[in-house]
């Protein structure tokens, strides 16, 4: 047998473990020094490969997988989902009956990744099923919590922006890395008509201490698209404060723990498909939607959305990470007036007006270099520092001089992940100092303020709500708004308190009553303010304000969902005396209002102030009705009363002023 | 060689993109293996892999089971890194840079003499020896499974196969195999 005969035979044996090679070919090696040596170096070739030819593999799946998503976005378009949509939905709340369950088993635990294919939708409404939407925003704080990353791709339609752009797309990519890195870019896929219109491309990135939005700037109010001349603008926040909502990182269209923060709000629609992924629906009016649109009207020019319109949320039944939702106009005549008026065509209650889908979602973690903030420069820059200064995060954990802020014996399991110091200045004369917790989306912050000066309460406005914590505190309460976290306020007789975050009302709670603090009513002085023309006194109970009222006070006795009395306010000049109460609902009150009634003897009817408000009828009076300040206003036994509430129409509002009654007599 | 379970496959091929994620989880280091022998450059291999996948996905309806899915895969990326040497080749920086033997890997990855001198030598194995090399001895295909992604006869990629550890050998030194074990 010759070598190269034999060194094949050989070879070939190595490769098929199961063939022995040929006797041949073994005697011929084992006699053959050069084919023993080819025999040698052949296995230590493969132990060497094998061992020594592996390269670092490189995770391609999130980019392989975007890259299909958006392969299907660009050559599949956006199905028309409301011709899928179950007959239950599409119908809206008026045809719901009653409050539906949900699919049993809502696991938080998360995927890798996965894209969601389009449409798809199937209605599969269930009865019987287990979990009760006052589960939900527990589960979405456990989901939240076991958030590292996120990466995710939405292909976005707007309808009816302009009469001359019937249609426009958007392509929104979304990225975060806990704690605080947060980057979305958006671009604007539209075909635009000849004209100036301004493409609505914007991004938004953080890394927690600085942040950048850049886009266009939303046209003036009352200006209708395409509004030339909008320029396109930067902002750039540096010495950010943790989890600042002035320069906000818009989380919600991650895990929406704001929008469904509180399940009076929610209606569950039932177990349903986005694609091929198994989802709950949910749906709500969008005025308790709007931190889901955050991460795109940060910058940019949208077409409006009615309060009461319809918002139906397709929540990843794994992850509640929201896969699709779409915003169906509400119906009725003053909707289609508010339509008119906002220059938009006559809108269907069943066809959605704007269309949001997650083509990929991964929680595979971002690098940190995907939210890099870019030096500020050029013109048109707009930067602000904040002045916050970061400190390391074992000085709040090492004992010793100087004393440091008190922390929370609880903080949910979040971890501390920044503390610092915003140091006083001639405009802001006294020192914060501050803790951020975080785990995922979910995070908190604890602010120790000294040196306070005004005569308020630190962090909360005049109709916070008094709220007893866990241990007997004393402690004021404003639900969140679509600027400002849910907080708490304490006041101790050294410094005051802050506590806020996007955690539910009762571990908010729970955290600032483990701070190892006194905490105490706020002094008299705080609640009562006098000028020259009379006197304001707030942080009252609706029972002492209508203590001391010296006229006939009305109260409503039933309320909307979830609404209920937080703070009361009396004001007294030489000739008015007026009572005002708020109602919010607890969990958020995004416009920040909620519900106000505001009664006054001595006063009349003002006069008119813009052309579309028109009389109705309130209570066997003739009173107004003015849309754009959604109030109601008439005089009824010689005492002016008027509700005013963004989240309110004409129909909402003549019910709560229809079940009036004289206090006392309110339930 | 990491092959999938035949029901995830099924599932991708009935549309199912999760099942399709699987599928890119379980075969995407074999697959930028290959393709960063057949490239010899991470980047490129990076694309390769990408656009295999991605090819994959638009014909996966295709792909009738007679072979592994890894082995149906793997023919992808073989004709996506031919496609993207042949692009690269086009391209005359890329080509004076490969020529001048820049790799930008070499001067990160921490690695032994050993090892540059045996990736040196594999990588000076002409394309048709290396390419069965890479899938029998790196990625650790057999002959059947090779051949089916190389489109050649069994017999042939025997052949191929030791001529590849005989140069092998004699860029390495022969000697120096030898006296190891």
């Amino acid at each position: 047998m010759r070598c190269e005969q034999a060194q094949r035979l050989l070879s070939e044996a190595m490769d098929e473990p199961a063939a022995a090679a040929p006797v041949q070919a073994e005697a011929h090696a084992g006699a053959c020094p050069r084919c023993a040596a080819f025999v040698q170096g052949a296995r230590r070739i493969r132990r060497s490969v094998r061992f020594e030819l592996a390269p670092a593999v490189p995770d391609l799946a999130p980019a392989i997988m975007e890259r299909i998503a958006a392969g299907q976005a660009d050559t599949g378009g956006l199905r028309s989902p409301a011709a899928r949509l179950p007959a239950w939905v599409r119908r809206g709340a008026g045809s719901y009956s009653g409050r539906r369950a949900v699919a049993a088993g809502l696991a938080a635990g998360l995927v890798a990744g996965f894209v969601v294919t389009g449409g798809g939708l199937v209605g599969t409404r269930k009865n019987g099923t287990a979990a009760l939407a006052a589960e939900i925003p527990q589960k979405l704080v456990r989901a939240a919590e076991a958030i590292s990353g996120y990466r995710a791709t939405f292909r976005i339609l707007e309808r009816n922006w302009a009469p001359s752009v019937p249609r426009r797309t958007f392509v929104a990519r979304v990225a975060f890395r806990a704690p605080e890195g947060f980057r979305v870019e958006v671009s604007d896929t539209t075909t635009y008509p000849p004209g100036p219109w301004t493409h609505n491309d914007a991004s938004l990135v953080t890394n927690g201490r600085s942040w950048r939005a850049a886009g266009p700037e939303p046209c003036p109010a009352g200006v209708p698209p395409p509004c030339p001349g909008s320029a396109r603008v930067e902002q750039v926040v540096t010495g950010r404060p943790p989890f600042d909502q002035s320069s906000p990182m818009p989380t919600d269209v991650i895990v929406p723990m704001t929008v469904l923060a509180a399940a009076d709000r929610v209606r569950v629609l039932g177990p349903d498909r986005v694609g091929s992924r198994p989802a709950v629906a949910v749906q709500m009016a969008y005025q308790d939607a709007t931190p889901l649109f955050a991460y795109l009207t940060f910058l940019g020019s949208w077409r409006p959305l009615y309060p009461q319109d319809r918002v139906v949320v397709w929540l990843d039944r794994e992850t509640w990470f929201p896969l699709r939702y779409e915003v169906f106009p509400a119906a009725g005549t003053e909707r289609a007036r508010w339509a008119r008026q906002a220059g938009l065509p006559r809108e269907s209650p069943d066809r959605p007006v704007f269309e949001a889908v997650a083509r990929f979602v991964s929680t595979s973690v971002p690098s940190r270099r995907a939210f890099a903030v870019p030096r500020a420069g050029g013109v048109g820059v707009s930067t602000l520092d904040e002045g916050f200064e970061d400190l390391p995060v074992y000085v709040l954990e090492t004992e010793g001089s100087p004393p440091r802020p008190p922390r929370p014996a609880w903080t949910a399991g979040l971890r501390l992940v920044r503390f610092g110091l915003l140091p006083a200045t001639e405009s802001r004369p006294y020192r914060e100092s501050m803790q951020g917790y975080a785990d995922g989306v979910a995070w908190l912050t604890v602010t120790q303020v000294t040196g306070w000066n005004e005569r308020r309460a630190f962090g909360v406005g005049p109709f916070a709500q008094r709220v007893a914590l866990p241990q007997g505190t004393q402690a004021l309460y404003e639900p969140a708004t679509s600027t400002d976290a849910r907080r708490i306020a304490l006041h101790t007789g050294r410094a005051e308190y802050l506590v806020a975050g996007n955690l539910p009302l009762a571990d908010l709670a729970r955290v600032a009553g483990s701070l190892p603090v006194h905490a105490v009513a706020e002094p008299q002085r705080w609640r009562v303010h006098r000028w020259s023309g009379g006197v304001v006194e707030d942080g009252l109970t609706v029972r002492q304000a209508v203590r001391r009222a010296r006229f006939p006070v009305l109260l409503p006795d039933r309320l909307p969902t979830g609404y209920r009395a937080a703070a009361a306010e009396t004001v007294r000049t030489p000739d008015v005396e007026g009572l005002t109460v708020v109602f919010r609902r607890p969990g958020a009150e995004l416009d920040g209002v909620g519900l106000r009634l505001y009664q006054a003897a001595g006063q009349s009817l003002p006069p008119p102030s813009s052309a579309d408000e028109r009389l109705v009828g309130v209570r066997g009076a003739t009173g107004r009705w003015s849309p754009q300040e959604h109030q109601l206003e008439w005089v009824e036994a010689g005492v002016y009363r008027s509700l005013a509430g963004p989240s309110f129409d004409l129909g909402g509002m003549l019910r709560v002023a229809g079940s009036l009654l004289p206090a006392g007599g309110a339930g | 060689m990491h092959e999938p379970e035949p029901h995830t496959v099924r599932l991708a091929q009935a549309g199912d993109l999760a099942a399709f994620e699987v599928l890119v989880r379980t075969c995407q280091a074999d697959a930028w293996r290959y393709a960063y022998h057949l490239t010899r450059d991470r980047t490129t291999a990076e694309d390769v892999t990408q656009e295999a996948f991605v090819r994959a996905f638009r014909s996966l309806k295709t792909f009738r089971g007679q072979s592994k899915f890894a082995s149906w895969l793997m023919r992808i990326v073989h004709n996506c890194a031919v496609d993207a040497q042949l692009r690269i080749r086009r391209d005359r920086v890329l080509a004076e840079r490969a020529a001048s033997g820049i790799r930008e890997e070499r001067a990160v990855a921490p690695a032994t003499e050993d090892r540059v001198r045996l990736q040196e030598a594999v990588d000076r194995l002409p394309t048709k020896l290396r390419e069965p090399f890479v899938l029998i001895e790196v990625l650790g295909y057999d002959y059947r499974e090779a051949a089916a992604v190389l489109g050649v006869p069994v017999g042939t990629l025997k052949s191929r196969m030791h001529r590849a550890r005989a140069s092998l050998m004699g860029f390495l030194g022969t000697e120096e195999a030898a006296d190891e074990v």
